[in-house]
């Protein structure tokens, strides 16, 4: 058997306060000498004792802490719990936790903090400010002396926290019955209202479910009502475009909304996923980069990371190549929902271009209007004034595209009714 | 992502700033400078340094320092050689650990933690009044500065070769 090799851990180090307080010493020490006179020397003499002093009291057996932490809270509150564990002794006291806040959350409230010798605990509560899935690395955990002159970064086991937040309705999106827009190999569509068709599989049955369709079995079995569901009486599938592309509104306010973007299409593909629908995803940048249509947990898996990893793109690719490389990933005519700040350019606009290659469009366009609140300089009439000024002008470029498919301007980052509405009234959806 | 770093609770700072302006303002009162001019530049100092790191406490966390020990030096320099001056001087660095103890960047209750650390400091400095009280001359307190200037330079020459760490104790896990 090896024996493994112990790792070394980590070392104490000195802070530039030490280096400060030992050269203002020093400096006072030699006043001293050069006056000839022992004030100077009298109030260096703390200056320098003290890095001696605190280098003396590391406490050797504190060099691991183990984090073990949790998110939880609603809508755009967040609450954080942990617990950090290790024998900290008197020295709980002088551990602390560097926690990077996410871009765009503030801090609600000071942390709260419970220490004891063996278990610290701790709450924090933050605020988004917009929809987004954000992953929290592993914060770093250090001791350092109460003077602050010698610190030693603790190591331990430290998972990262994972953070979703997006509007609260999309949870029940995948109980809605999205049209079927494509038909199955060797299907026939009947004009006879029912139940049909091959067992396709067990899905969450909705309040207003028949008795008929519910499997007692398997809701005996789980606990929860389970119903039937029917391969002719399947949902239709739905492909996410994201649209990654720079724009005239410059890498800062594209990055947030993308955040808001990359949330909304993580909130719709879980819900969607949950109940079994096929979903597929594609990011568009410079090139198409696309997760087909599937469904199941390894789908889950893949199609969420591929959400979770798109970024910018520095280079805009054409309309047209994207266009070309949906029919390349997916079969034409499955329901596709674009989501695309557009800034107003009309070349920019990916409808035209995917609805001609036969795929019903729907567009989702988060604004960047709520970004620019208060920024202005403005009085408040006035900025009420340029607010709905501004909103006026977007909905008339917006309304361009109803040609194209139904568009939801989405201003109010915390609810997306108006996209459920459109997707649960399939008539709002067949554009000629 | 990569923006503010914040420890879990914070200090305040606000009483032991209070007790190093009156021991820094009294060291002023006692120093060579007039009435006016050595309390003010003892507690404007502390002053300054408190306001510096309560607007941004990460940022200038080693900055704040400064002014506390710049003034520190000036009524140190200028202060003439009194046993009431020299324990002052003394009482000064002392409350000035204490307020450094108190960051409002870091966990709240460091002045308390870093008694033990400061009371044997404290020691030190009493040790070396009561020698300057009990050896007539200032050949006594002279030698004494020396060896301690020595002693910095030893010790900043070893802080400075082992930049950027000093490791204690034991490097493998136990």
């Amino acid at each position: 058997m090896i024996e493994e090799e112990p790792r070394p851990h980590q070392p104490v180090r000195w802070t530039s306060r030490a280096y400060l307080l030992v050269i203002a010493g020093g400096g006072l020490a030699a006043v001293a000498v050069a006056l000839r006179d022992p004030v100077p020397l009298f109030a260096g003499l703390p200056l320098l004792l003290a890095p001696l002093l605190a280098a003396a009291s590391v406490p050797q057996q504190l060099y691991q802490v183990d984090l073990d932490w949790a998110s939880s809270g609603l809508g755009q509150d967040v609450t954080i719990t942990g617990e950090l564990r290790a024998k900290f002794g008197r020295h709980a006291g002088d551990v602390s936790l560097a926690l990077p806040i996410p871009l765009g959350t503030t801090e609600v409230g000071p942390a709260e903090i419970q220490r004891g010798p063996e278990l610290i605990r701790f709450t924090i509560r933050w605020r988004f400010a917009e929809p987004s899935i954000v992953t929290i690395p592993a914060p770093r955990i250090f001791w350092r002396d109460p003077l602050g002159l010698t610190e030693r970064t603790l190591e331990g086991a430290r998972p990262s926290l994972p953070l979703e937040r997006y509007p609260p309705g999309l949870q029940h999106v995948g109980a809605m019955r999205l049209e079927r827009t494509v038909m199955l190999p060797g299907e026939i569509r009947t004009r006879v209202a029912g139940a049909s068709g091959d067992f396709y599989g067990l899905r969450e049955a909705a309040p207003d479910e028949p008795p008929r369709h519910i499997n007692w079995r398997a809701t005996a079995r789980t606990g929860r009502l389970l119903a039937n569901d029917y391969q002719l009486e399947r949902t239709g599938d739905l492909i996410v475009l994201l649209d990654t592309r720079p724009s005239a509104l410059g890498p800062e306010v594209d990055e947030r909304l993308l955040g808001v973007a990359r949330a909304a299409v993580y909130g719709i593909a879980e819900s969607l996923l949950r109940s079994k629908i096929r979903i597929g995803f594609a990011a568009f940048g410079e090139f198409l980069e696309a997760v087909p249509l599937s469904t199941g947990r390894i789908h889950r898996v893949r199609i969420l990371r591929a959400i979770v990893g798109a970024r910018r793109s520095d280079v805009a690719g054409p309309s047209e190549r994207c266009a070309l490389g949906l029919r390349r990933f997916f079969r034409p005519g499955v329901t596709t929902l674009v989501v695309s700040a557009w800034a107003g350019d009309p070349s920019f606009d990916l409808l035209p271009y995917v609805r001609r290659q036969g795929f019903p469009v729907i567009l989702l366009s988060p604004s960047p209007l709520p970004m620019f609140v208060g920024t202005g300089g403005l009085a408040p009439e006035d900025e009420a004034l340029a607010q709905r000024l501004e909103r006026l002008e977007r909905r008339t470029r917006l309304s361009d595209l109803w040609v194209h498919g139904p568009v939801v301007d989405w201003d109010d980052y915390w609810t997306l009714d108006r996209l459920v509405r459109v997707l649960r009234q399939p008539a709002h959806r067949r554009v000629s | 992502m990569n923006e503010p770093v914040l420890p879990l609770d914070r200090g305040g700072g606000l009483a032991t700033a209070v007790l190093f302006g009156f021991t820094a303002g009294v060291f002023g009162l006692l120093g060579g400078l007039s009435v006016l001019y050595g309390p003010a530049i003892g507690v404007g100092g502390v002053a300054i340094a408190s306001a510096l790191r309560g607007w941004r406490p990460e940022q200038y966390r080693t900055v704040a320092l400064a002014p506390a020990i710049l003034a520190l030096a000036i009524l140190a320099a200028t202060a003439p050689p009194v046993p009431a001056a020299e324990l002052f001087g003394g009482l000064s660095g002392l409350a000035f650990l204490l307020w450094a103890a108190d960051d409002p960047s870091r966990p709240s209750g460091g002045g308390r933690r870093a008694v033990p650390t400061i009371a044997l400091a404290s020691l030190g400095v009493g040790l070396a009044w009561a020698i300057t009280l009990a050896v007539p001359g200032r050949a006594a307190d002279i030698g004494l500065a020396g060896a301690l200037l020595a002693a910095a330079l030893v010790l900043l020459a070893v802080l400075l070769a082992r930049l950027p760490r000093l490791t204690l104790g034991s490097t493998r896990n136990a």
